[in-house]
């Protein structure tokens, strides 16, 4: 429970830290709207001053009384023109800003950050969130200053005309948010008392659509609709019972927005007929005037009620980037240090008390020469990725490889892209017999001469090569891009015996003259080494 | 019933709102120049009566919106999963997932966007009428205003069509290349430039933004057709009307048209939304045959010039005998998930499936659809969010509570001894290993007669391995019994063992063996 609290409190302050760069197009957005409110609530006091011209002193309109009207509409209509088109822009800079936060935790860090979360959950971050939390910086926090200030403003405008009016009005505002919070309480407590079951059961059907497979194949599909049918009536029971209460919420705003404009009404009217003979004199200008601005006491505060939402979709927003920030605590300095050497080459390293530091990792001394051949083994969890991972440069550690290295990992990747492509990733220095030379060191050359376009066959459009081919594709890649250092994370560890046999002698065969560090829960020869390493509790031990 | 309540109330709502500024208004214009015998009493009344309707309404158009919505969801996703039976596509998971988010917005239509725009139409349609009865001069110049509010209004619901299809396209492209470019994650420290190779999102937003600010421009519009209609009458009609207080009304009534008519411009957006996630809705479900299902029990199944959809396999022939343990090898991503989803028709295939029944009434029934005979089990067991003995229970509904204990026993599960604990989602969470032997419990309670088993032994440690590999001996006894594994444990008795690797990664295995223990 602690843990959630601290989790919670990182994730409040996150969106603190974020709101502050935030602040200037705010800031900028809340001025127009103050600037649109008064002039609004100009134009309200030039049309009741019309209003008493006609219908009191019964006196034609002329273009010298419609002028003032007719500036301050104009203000008006821009300012919420200009407004909406300023918190739209601000809104596509600060999402720019988050995406560009993502990418750049992903380049320092790679798969060591990206296999912490599931891709769903990367693309949620970068899709959904990012715009929510873009939402709430210029929608709902400028609201809730604004829901602040208009009654303020409000008050101001109608206290020198008519004190009493003002009186009233600012007895009620107190019991405004008073009633809001007794209410959101009784909600929120009955919501507690259902908690379990809400939500439980309310995910039902998302998650039966998901085992949807697993329903079919064990035949159980009416059982499970008739569930589903239960469980939607307990739901839609509870609920109701929860936004009963939940709606008196809002309720209460439009009960105070409503009768303060029907008693104002009323008590207007009866001073003007002389019924009531209480505070200053009123005249249709006055009262119409007040009448027209007295719901904008509550109106900015209903617009605050509306964006609720973005508060709720915001926070959860930012209990995932703090998640991400958690797993990431420190970048790496990867970048500067390929660029550095990557001219000069490897020529070796011998490290002195070697450190990663999460996961914990030691060796008191680790020697490299260059075409080295070094085996990695330890048992599952001993963090043999990690240290793989730390020696590229994807997690802080004491050390990191200043050299051009590639990591083939279990799953290779291949892009829905040309087989060109896939590769030289993009890079033009490869010429089409190099690329046709490397796949057939690979033993790759008959599968190219059956693709339809050869190397600009798509890969998107073929169906999934096996396991072994796909190794073979990563491994070319390899010898293609002309790495210097190769670290090898059990790319074998998919495959059946047979084709493990095979592939771990090609990679035996073509990498013999490179640097090669290589993980492996399998038995290979011995003679292919030139060192063990083996990690055990969090030290790694150099055997040979 | 409740449907018509809410709009109904909703209509209320809005129009109690507008009538309690209009007669208030001319409450005050009245008062102002009253004579004596003017009966104030009355309008003052009706104006608080006005707003006790209106709170009244909208509390209750918000309570009765809500049952109606929760309402034709759970109708709305009954009927969805109902019309889902036997209609599943392993390959299709992601456009399920939709159905969830989709049936929320084709229910909240009502309270989104029909109840709250028959309020402002009807607030209109007053307005129109009111002003045609009690100011005949001025409706002229309101019915040029409502013309032109339905011009704009039908404008911008058009465009919006238009462009939100366009931006409901690039959204699931965006999707698409998101995921891809996360599951590429392990190259991208072989490319020349991260920057360019990764996806951005700014033409998406940018999109976003255009549709965005056609709202704003259709605001923009009518608010400014209101104030030019406002100083018109101010400007041409006043003369008519000096010291007549309903002259007011239409005024006010304008000058406050962003109250009352610029949100339903904003609502469009629901509507649009409806669209798609009902042509969504509808194409989930068409997309897809349904499958017949095959009932009966099985002898042996063979499979003939036998090709599973999206794979490279070659063909295969082989026969599969009753009370038999076949393997299927090969390494991951060759199709063996594939081939075993095939033979339980739960995905498609090339070539021939052949049945063989129990019982000789059944020889010459077609052959096609899933084997209700048939279990099979996933690489990753599915945990249902429900409780352990649901979980179980969907192998076999019938079993006892003693079965599953024992049969719990059996599969080292036993430190789950509380059959009502909740899994999944909301509930405790089981490990890959767990998972795995969640999967053996269910094939041990099922009564199918074939057990077609995913991966069964990773994430297992060796003594786990071996106590399943018995189970699954002793299944083999009565039962056809096909796994699909790259992993053979010692102590595994097979029948028979297939090779599902291709023809070029073959130079030295056989297409097929057959070993006898």
């Amino acid at each position: 429970m602690t843990q959630t609290t601290a989790h919670h409190d990182q994730a409040q302050q996150w969106l603190k830290d974020t709101a502050q760069q935030a602040r200037a197009s705010q800031m900028v957005v809340l001025s127009v709207r103050l600037v649109q409110l008064v002039a609004q609530i100009s134009a309200f006091w030039f049309l009741a001053s019309i209003m008493q011209l006609i219908v009191v002193t019964q006196h034609a309109a002329l273009f010298s009384h419609l002028l003032p009207l007719i500036v301050s509409l104009t203000a008006w209509g821009l300012c919420v023109y200009l407004a909406d088109f300023l918190s739209a822009n601000a809104k596509q800079t600060i999402e720019g800003n988050l995406e560009n936060s993502i990418h750049t935790i992903l380049n320092a860090q790679q798969i060591a950050i990206t296999r912490r979360f599931s891709a769903t959950f990367w693309q949620q971050l970068l899709l959904v969130n990012v715009s929510d939390l873009g939402d709430y910086f210029v929608q709902y926090s400028v609201q809730k200053y604004l829901s602040v200030l208009a009654p303020i403003v409000v008050l101001l405008v109608i206290f020198p005309i008519n004190y009493l009016v003002a009186l009233c009005l600012l007895l009620t505002l107190p019991i405004v948010p008073l009633f809001m919070i007794l209410v959101g309480n009784g909600a929120a407590n009955l919501h507690r008392k259902h908690f379990v079951a809400l939500e439980r059961l309310g995910d039902l059907f998302s998650d039966r659509l998901k085992a949807l497979p697993m329903i079919t194949a064990n035949g159980q599909h009416q059982q499970q609709a008739e569930r589903l049918n239960t469980a939607s009536n307990i739901v839609n029971k509870r609920t109701m019972k929860v936004v009963s209460v939940a709606f008196l919420s809002s309720s209460v705003l439009d009960f105070f927005a409503t009768v303060s404009i029907a008693l104002i009404a009323v008590f207007i009217g009866f001073t003007m007929l002389g019924e009531l003979n209480i505070g200053p004199e009123i005249n249709l200008h006055k009262g119409l005037f007040m009448l027209l601005v007295a719901p904008l006491l509550f109106s900015e505060l209903r617009t605050l009620g509306k964006f609720y939402h973005q508060k709720a979709k915001a926070d959860a927003g930012a209990d995932r980037f703090s998640q991400v920030l958690a797993e990431c605590k420190a970048t790496s300095q990867r970048q500067d240090a390929q660029e550095d050497n990557k001219d000069n080459g490897f020529s070796g390293i011998a490290w002195l008390n070697y450190k990663v530091h999460t996961p914990c990792l030691h060796a008191s001394k680790l020697v490299v020469q260059k075409n080295d051949w070094i085996l990695l083994t330890g048992s599952s969890g001993s963090g043999k990725t990690v240290l793989l991972e730390a020696l590229i440069g994807f997690r802080q550690a004491s050390h990191s490889l200043n050299a051009d290295t590639a990591l083939l990992s279990q799953q290779s990747c291949i892009l829905a892209e040309s087989l060109a492509f896939n590769l030289h990733l993009g890079s033009s220095a490869y010429s089409a017999s190099q690329l046709e030379q490397c796949l057939s060191e690979v033993g790759l050359n008959e599968w190219l001469s059956g693709l339809p376009d050869g190397l600009n066959t798509q890969m998107g459009d073929l169906p999934a090569l096996s396991g072994g081919e796909a190794q073979r594709l990563a491994l070319a890649r390899v010898l293609l891009l002309q790495k210097e250092i190769i670290l090898l994370d059990e790319p074998t560890a998919h495959l059946s015996e047979v084709q493990r046999q095979q592939i771990a002698s090609l990679i035996h065969e073509k990498l013999a003259d490179k640097t090669v560090i290589w993980v492996s829960h399998h038995a290979l020869p011995e003679e292919w080494f030139s060192q063990h390493w083996t990690i055990t509790d969090s030290e790694i031990q150099v055997l040979s | 019933m409740k449907l018509f309540v809410t709009v109904t109330l909703a209509v209320v709502h809005a129009a109690a709102a507008f009538l309690i500024l209009m007669l208030a208004s001319w409450f005050i214009a009245a008062c102002s120049i009253a004579g004596i015998g003017f009966n104030y009493m009355l309008p003052a009344v009706v104006i608080r009566a006005l707003a006790v309707l209106r709170i009244a309404s909208g509390y209750f158009s918000m309570l009765v919106g809500h049952s109606q919505l929760l309402d034709s969801l759970a109708g709305l996703r009954s009927a969805l999963f109902s019309s889902l039976d036997n209609r599943v596509n392993v390959s299709r998971k992601h456009s399920l997932q939709a159905l969830d988010h989709q049936s929320e917005t084709v229910a909240a239509i009502w309270v989104a966007w029909v109840a709250q725009n028959a309020g402002i139409f009807t607030s209109l349609l007053l307005l129109n009428i009111g002003c045609w009865w009690l100011v005949p001069d001025l409706s002229f110049v309101l019915s040029i205003f409502s013309v032109s509010y339905l011009v704009i209004y039908l404008g911008l619901l058009l465009t919006m069509l238009r462009k939100a299809r366009e931006l409901v396209r690039a959204k699931s492209d965006a999707q698409f290349a998101l995921v891809q470019h996360i599951e590429s994650a392990s190259i991208w420290h072989l490319l020349n430039d991260y920057q360019v190779f990764s996806p951005s999102l700014k033409k998406l937003r940018k999109q976003a933004l255009k549709l965005q600010s056609f709202v704003s421009i259709a605001g923009l519009l009518l608010f400014t057709t209101s104030m030019l209609s406002l100083c018109w009458i101010l400007s041409s009609y006043a003369t008519n009307f000096t010291g007549n207080p309903l002259f007011l009304i239409v005024p006010i009534a304008l000058l406050s048209v962003t109250d009352w008519l610029v949100p339903s411009l904003a609502s469009q957006r629901q509507l649009v939304d409806y669209f798609d996630a009902k042509a969504g809705l509808n194409n989930s479900i068409t997309q897809v045959e349904p499958r017949g299902q095959l009932d009966m029990s099985i002898q042996g199944i063979e499979v003939n010039q036998f090709i599973p959809d999206k794979t490279t396999l070659y063909p295969l022939n082989i026969s599969f005998q009753v009370n038999s343990m076949n393997v299927v090898t090969g390494s991951s991503g060759v199709g063996k998930s594939s081939f075993l989803q095939a033979i339980a028709g739960l995905s498609d295939y090339d070539g021939i499936r052949r049945v063989i029944p129990r019982n000789k009434a059944y020889e010459n029934c077609t052959n096609q659809g899933i084997l209700s005979g048939a279990l099979y089990v996933e690489q990753f067991p599915y945990v249902l969010s429900d409780t352990l003995r649901a979980n179980l229970h969907i192998a076999n509904p019938l079993a006892s509570d003693e079965l599953l204990h024992k049969v719990l026993k059996q599969v080292n599960l036993d430190s789950l001894s509380n059959l009502d604990m909740w899994l999944g989602d909301n509930g405790r969470p089981l490990s890959g290993g767990e998972k795995k032997r969640l999967g053996i419990a269910r094939a041990i309670l099922t009564e199918a007669s074939v057990l077609l088993i995913d991966e069964p032994f990773e994430a297992l440690d060796r003594q786990t391995t071996k106590r399943m590999c018995d189970l699954l001996n002793q299944l083999a006894q009565h039962k056809i019994v096909v796994l699909a594994t790259h992993i053979i444990p010692s102590n595994l008795a097979f029948d028979q063992c297939i090779s599902l690797e291709k023809a070029s990664d073959l130079s030295l295995e056989f297409a097929k063996e057959n070993v006898r223990h």
